[in-house]
């Protein structure tokens, strides 16, 4: 069998994992902000006299949002490497969707029909990006 | 109306640390240096901190849902500053897709 034909779909197979990590890189980023937006509701709900392990609650959902921040840009700088930053920041916008869900679920909070036509329009907006064929640096 | 001028201010902020997060990423990675270490990322890094305390300061006299519906500006800014200074290529679908995305993110914050 032609060796070059067998490197070429190797190489082709390479490249798509590889950018699949970054994609899984950036949906990481977005899960982990989505992650802090919903700890720092949780820490506004709760009371600042709320003791956990014998620290104030209130301080340890701090402590673990500036670690997700971290963590957050830590993901999103490392997927940034791969795609262009016009196509990757739109991407954020999904963090909506996520918080949407956590409002209505865990904080009882209402969604109106704004919010659900808000989220059809950026889902069709990020099919658009899928796409897009030029994201790569 | 402070909060507003203050939230324009987070706005530009908040633009200016992702392009020199991206630049400091390009940088690092074409010259070999570990891309978080890169002086633009640690500079980029502070004015993500100074963000977060002014964004405080602003949903202080802002609602949330008026505060979110003005950072959605970024959706705008930032594509538009990345073709500018990083030159990033302008596409058809990149356009429309920018642009079907910021009417969402305004609709879902109505």
């Amino acid at each position: 069998m032609n060796s070059g034909l067998i490197e070429s779909v190797f190489e082709g197979i390479r490249q798509r994992s590889h950018g699949k990590i970054y994609l899984i890189l950036l949906i990481l980023s977005i899960l982990v902000q989505a992650f802090g937006a919903i700890c720092t509701k949780f820490a506004a709900e709760i009371g600042p006299s709320i003791s956990l392990f014998g620290l104030n609650a209130v301080f340890l959902i701090y402590c673990v949002i500036l670690g997700g921040m971290g963590l957050q840009v830590f993901f999103w700088q490392a997927s940034l490497k791969h795609y262009t930053l016009s196509f990757a920041y739109p991407f954020r916008s999904l963090v909506s969707f996520i918080v949407l869900l956590a409002a209505f679920f865990l904080f009882q909070e209402s969604v109106t029909y704004f919010n659900v036509l808000g989220l059809v329009i950026i889902t069709i907006g990020i099919f658009y990006l899928v796409k897009e064929k030029e994201f790569l640096n | 109306m402070n909060y507003y001028i203050l939230t324009i201010v987070i706005i530009v902020l908040t633009s200016a640390a992702h392009l020199l997060l991206k630049k400091g990423s390009v940088i690092a990675v074409d010259s070999g240096m570990r891309m978080y270490l890169h002086p633009l990322s640690l500079f980029s890094y502070l004015i993500f901190a100074i963000v977060a305390f002014l964004s405080i300061t602003a949903m202080k006299g802002l609602d949330l849902k008026v505060f979110f519906a003005l950072t959605s500006l970024t959706y705008i800014c930032i594509p538009v500053l990345s073709f500018i200074f990083l030159k990033e290529p302008v596409t058809k679908n990149k356009l429309i897709g920018i642009v079907i995305i910021s009417i969402g993110v305004v609709i879902f914050n109505f």
